[in-house]
């Protein structure tokens, strides 16, 4: 039963995570050095606006790291900002690398970026944490029909192995364990681990599509029916007419390899294609959404087994 | 408003198929349609995939390779021109842009939790208005799991 007071827990709870979080970080990286390689930095900024969730999504919603975009809840976003805030402040500079953003983002959303995650939080600085975390194993439940996980593009950037900039949570995962994310949440140990992703027969080498993924792809969206102020439409306009570009999506299954296991997902590329010329936008919200997974792998060892390629392999 | 689906085109490759490509169509198949647009490209409507259900985005298909086995309009449809060339038979909440960000199929698309909200909701009202071929649309996705995870806990809200 709900208390009224697991808003408040799950803000501590984010908010602590997030501390830790940046505290080790800070330890371990010298924010010194941030600010040394703050040539390659992209601004920290366009916090989305924290839309306070529906009964059915409780804790999604939206932070935009510059181009990046992580999905997490409220809470975590006003964690976040405060510890942006609070770090940049340290080290004297108004920007951060885009390496110095994924750590944040690895650290935090595999901290706090979900309801069961909240909840191991909130049950370790006690009181109504056990309400926040029935509502949370009911959250795991009623979201399944949302997409857990979207890997994203960074617009015109080529990459590497598995094609992904940055990492969306949206889901509250269920941890199997009771044992603390934070020891898991540790990017070299990441980075040693790659994950494999069987998608050569949608995208090539450097990230495009191929033939065969193109001539998959099913039209969602007609961009005329986009608000005229919208990036996408901007962007669109004058590259041929407005009503010939469809936002598509291409299905893809696929199998996700994490050491001596396989996991199956299914999901799908959303990009822009025009339907007159064939000519595909990559540049703007092209991604992979995936849709559903079937974990059988614990949560934190899934996540600490994403890898994510940040710059071009050249 | 329910159709039939009488053939599977590829819209990029302008060819006919015996199959769809990605399995979101069947010949044979009956669909929900939760909007109709008209437009430069013809009539389109949208209609949940049936390799996904709610689990992938809702697709625009041709009105040409579908029969209309019912012709009940839901409840919450409205008539919506955008533009000379544009408009659409869809949810009003879906048309009116001064309840999103941007679109509501933008923000959809954003997985923003009102935009989500909403079209449960939305397409529940739809499922409402032909109750009587939801036994028919599950015993036809009786071998598509993610149609029947996803879709069976709405249907039944429905029913």
């Amino acid at each position: 039963m709900a208390t009224g007071k697991e808003s408040t827990v799950k803000d501590m709870a984010a908010e602590i995570g997030l501390k830790t979080a940046s505290l080790m970080r800070d330890t371990e990286l010298y924010i010194d050095s941030f600010a040394a390689r703050h040539r390659d930095a992209v601004n920290v900024g366009k916090f989305g606006a924290a839309v306070a969730g529906a009964t059915l999504f409780p804790v999604a919603s939206t932070i935009s790291l510059g181009k990046y975009i992580i999905l997490t809840s409220p809470s975590v976003q006003t964690g976040m900002k405060k510890v942006f805030n609070s770090s940049l402040k340290q080290a004297g500079v108004d920007s951060y690398s885009r390496e110095d953003l994924s750590r944040y983002a690895t650290e935090a959303t595999t901290l706090v970026g979900s309801g069961i995650s909240y909840a191991q939080f909130g049950k370790k600085i006690g009181g109504a944490a056990r309400t926040t975390l029935n509502l949370a194993e009911k959250t795991v439940t009623r979201v399944k029909e949302v997409s857990p996980v979207t890997f994203q593009y960074e617009a015109g950037r080529l990459n590497s192995g598995i094609p992904v900039d940055a990492v969306k949570l949206r889901n509250p995962f269920k941890s199997s364990s009771g044992e603390s994310a934070l020891g898991k949440a540790n990017l070299a140990q990441a980075e040693k681990m790659k994950v494999e992703l069987e998608l050569r027969q949608i995208f090539t080498k450097d990230g495009k599509l191929t033939e065969v993924g193109i001539a998959a792809a099913e039209p969602i969206m007609g961009v005329e029916y986009f608000h005229e102020s919208s990036p996408v439409y901007k962007s669109l306009l004058g590259r041929g007419r407005i009503e010939d570009w469809h936002k598509c999506a291409i299905p893809m299954k696929t199998k996700l390899h994490v050491p001596g296991k396989e996991e199956l997902f299914s999901g799908e590329v959303h990009v822009y294609k025009n339907l007159v010329t064939k000519e595909i936008f990559y540049d703007l919200d092209y991604k992979i959404k995936i849709n559903k997974l079937d974990i059988h792998t614990s949560v934190n060892e899934f996540l600490n087994n994403i890898s994510y390629t940040w710059r071009p392999k050249l | 408003m329910i159709v039939q689906c009488v053939d599977i085109y590829n819209i990029f490759n302008k060819e006919y198929l015996d199959e769809n490509i990605s399995g979101s169509v069947a010949k044979g198949n009956h669909y929900s349609v939760l909007e109709i647009t008209f437009g430069a490209h013809g009539i389109f409507y949208r209609i949940v995939p049936d390799h996904g259900g709610l689990y992938a985005h809702s697709i625009l298909v041709r009105a040409q390779d579908f029969k209309i086995i019912s012709a009940r309009f839901p409840t919450n449809w409205i008539l919506n021109t955008v533009s000379k060339t544009a408009s659409r038979l869809s949810p009003a909440k879906w048309t009116d842009n001064s309840l999103w960000d941007w679109s509501f199929w933008e923000d959809f698309g954003e997985d923003k939790p009102k935009a989500l909200a909403c079209f449960r909701e939305e397409l529940k009202t739809i499922l409402a208005a032909d109750k009587d071929y939801i036994a028919t649309m599950i015993t036809e996705r009786k071998d598509y799991v993610s149609w029947r995870e996803s879709m069976l806990p709405l249907l039944n809200e429905v029913l």
